[in-house]
């Protein structure tokens, strides 16, 4: 008789993990796309967009508008907006120009309603509307100093309580929070592309290279098969969500600054464990779809087309969700991706609770299992054999 | 030795159930080759694969030197070496590798692999290759290098399912070679093909599949004898003839 090693499931599995990640280490390419390339994109996304945000903004700051302001040549008003604005005071409108209109007959002091025209669909016109907005309120302060005075008040003593908001992010971050935001849909995204590729190759790319015949017919069980091929993907899957965590890190660090505190509360210890925890489940769930669909599909192409529309669905919940406000819904936690997305959301700004981090845990845990099972289930079966060929 | 009895196997896709065995008996024995015919769709990978434990029988058994292929399906497997036509090694692993790979797989000892590789490769003349990422192979080496993963775990049964089908001239020859050596080395060899010219060449004996049964089945000789040319394509077309599959 030959001789044998006695082995567990366990241990089975693992002679199919070990497999597939030897044969990884030395395909470059697929490694590169699953650590290396996560670990670049946030930083690349966040510093570019700085840059490219940034330059934008001192763009349309440093722009000289013009202007013409019908009805109304009081000095005092231009040189408000001139504290605002590099204005050219015209007196006809050309393209791109903006108009104050005061109604006819108008005269200093009157109660009146001020038009300002302006071009929406320029940012850099917009962003001088705003400030002409500005500019008139301060205007309009100046008028009614004016009148108080003939009464021996001024302005000041009529309020009794002045605020000040101080805003600590530098100007150029003017926008980031929006990019904020995006945070948990890039991941979202980039947790289904760490493990499609290898998830589907293990599964349908072997059916189409005719071994799986080969792989079932010898001592260990089609239960070990299974697993192992699932604890592949799930752990390449959580490598790269790690490495995207990283590549988070990077770009939050490098770019500090730019969120400044409004954005991020100190960022706590608290909320990177959430981010990260949420992160690995997440890119779990996503590899066991993965792995359930791939093996399904009885070609790489039919997999893909399995795993496109959930990814897409899953995209369309976070967007359509994106003003959800969940501290009043905790059922909500038990929505697979939604959970992870509002999650992930409330870890960025602070405000997520361990009771909602419990609820999320519980449920993609528990959906994790049934993928797992469905996988061993249908390795089990005869399905499993269908391939392209017959 | 392997014995097929009163095979019955269907298929249930799309809330229609397809029949494509049903009674198939035959008998491959040590030391010869067994050719499995048929056209397309006649049902040869369900019945190999049926022998390798992959599917399960709906009606009768299958033996494999006097192991039942189902309630004993484990052991079954330690004595039989499967090869598919479909099967197209490929990856960045080496030969060697791989091959240590399907030892685990048949939990041999790592000592005991290595013996093996080295044996199979001098035979087979792997030696040049064997650490070259098999995608790097010509194919004849990679069907070398897939026969010797069939080979691994040194079976007494081998199994090739349309081996050829897929393959040039060179590495044809190569499995064919193989296969005739296996025959001299007293293994039970059965062999699917819808090449005749190739089973003709090759088998000892001869099963030819139709309609879920085995139309024919017996020695070569006997089975050519039937007909004056002594061709084996004549007695698929007076078969087919028969049952007016062709006028
Ligand atoms: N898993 C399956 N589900 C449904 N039909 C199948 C399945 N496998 C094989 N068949 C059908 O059974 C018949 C025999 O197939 P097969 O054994 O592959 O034939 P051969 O190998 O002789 O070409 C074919 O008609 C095929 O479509
Ligand atoms: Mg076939």
């Amino acid at each position: 008789m030959k001789d044998r090693e006695k082995n567990t499931m366990l241990s089975d599995a693992m002679i199919i993990y070990r497999k597939e990640i030897r044969n990884l280490i030395k395909d470059k390419r697929t490694l590169f796309a699953t650590l290396i390339l996560p670990l670049l994109l946030m930083p690349v996304i966040f510093i570019g967009m700085d840059t490219v945000m940034g330059r934008q903004m001192d763009q349309v700051r440093e722009k000289t508008y013009t202007l013409v302001i019908r009805n109304n040549d009081d000095p005092q008003l231009i040189a408000v907006i001139e504290q605002q604005l590099f204005i050219d005071i015209i007196d006809e409108p050309v393209v791109g120009s903006l108009i104050i209109e005061f109604p006819n007959g108008y005269s200093m002091g009157d109660e009146t309603d001020v038009n300002i025209y302006y071009d929406s669909t320029s940012q850099s016109i917009t962003f001088a509307s705003e400030r002409l907005i500005r500019a008139l309120q301060e205007y309009d302060r100046i008028l009614a100093n004016k009148k108080l005075t003939e009464f021996d008040l001024d302005l000041e003593s009529l309020y009794t309580i002045k605020t000040f908001r101080v805003d600590t992010a530098p100007e150029e971050s003017q926008g980031t929070e929006f990019l904020v935001m995006m945070v948990p849909y890039l991941i979202i995204i980039y947790t289904f592309a760490g493990a499609m590729s290898v998830g589907i190759d293990t599964t349908a790319g072997e059916k189409e290279r005719g071994s799986i015949s080969i792989i079932l017919v010898n001592q260990i069980s089609r239960t070990s098969i299974a697993l192992g091929k699932v604890c592949y993907v799930l752990s390449m899957g959580v490598a790269s969500s790690i490495m995207t965590f990283s590549g988070l890190l990077i770009a939050f660090t490098a770019t500090g600054g730019l969120m400044g505190e409004s954005s991020f509360s100190g960022f706590a210890a608290s909320s990177l464990v959430i981010l990260l925890l949420v992160l690995i489940f997440t890119s779990m769930l996503a590899a066991s779809i993965i792995v359930l669909l791939g093996s399904l599909a009885k070609t790489v192409k039919e997999a893909t087309s399995y795993v496109m529309p959930i990814y897409i669905i899953v995209v369309l919940l976070g967007v359509l969700t994106m003003s959800l406000d969940p501290s009043s819904k905790p059922l909500l936690f038990l929505i697979p991706f939604l959970n992870s997305i509002i999650l992930m959301k409330g870890a960025i700004l602070g405000n997520a609770t361990l009771l909602q981090l419990l609820l999320t845990v519980i449920s993609l845990s528990v959906v994790i299992s049934l993928l797992i099972i469905a996988t061993s289930k249908l390795y089990n079966s005869e399905r499993i054999l269908d391939s392209a060929v017959n | 030795m392997v014995e097929v009895s009163n095979l019955h196997k269907a298929f249930r896709a799309k809330k229609q159930s397809k029949q494509v065995l049903s009674g198939l008996s035959f008998t491959a024995e040590p030391g010869r080759i067994y050719g499995l015919l048929g056209p397309n769709g006649a049902g040869k990978t369900t019945t190999l694969r049926l022998i390798s434990t992959l599917l399960k029988p709906d009606q009768g058994s299958i033996r494999i030197d006097g192991l039942d292929t189902v309630k004993e399906s484990r052991a079954v497997r330690d004595k039989i070496g499967l090869l598919t036509g479909e099967m197209k090694l490929s990856g960045n692993l080496s030969s060697r590798e791989s091959l240590r790979f399907f030892g685990e797989l048949n939990h041999m000892r790592r000592e005991y692999v290595d013996q093996r590789i080295d044996m199979i490769s001098k035979k087979l003349g792997m030696d040049d290759y064997i650490d070259r990422p098999i995608d790097k192979l010509s194919s004849g080496m990679k069907q070398k290098t897939s026969i010797a993963v069939s080979i691994i775990h040194d079976p007494q049964v081998i199994i090739f399912d349309e081996p050829t089908s897929n393959l040039d001239i060179l590495a044809t020859k190569v499995v064919n070679d193989f296969l005739l050596d296996a025959k001299a080395e007293g293994k039970t060899v059965i062999l699917s093909t819808h090449v005749l010219s190739e089973a003709e060449m090759l088998c000892d004996d001869i099963g030819i599949l139709l309609d879920g049964i085995l139309a024919v089945n017996g020695k070569k000789e006997d089975i050519l004898a039937t007909q004056e040319s002594g061709r084996l394509d004549d007695v698929f077309f007076a078969l087919a003839k028969e049952r007016g599959i062709v006028s």
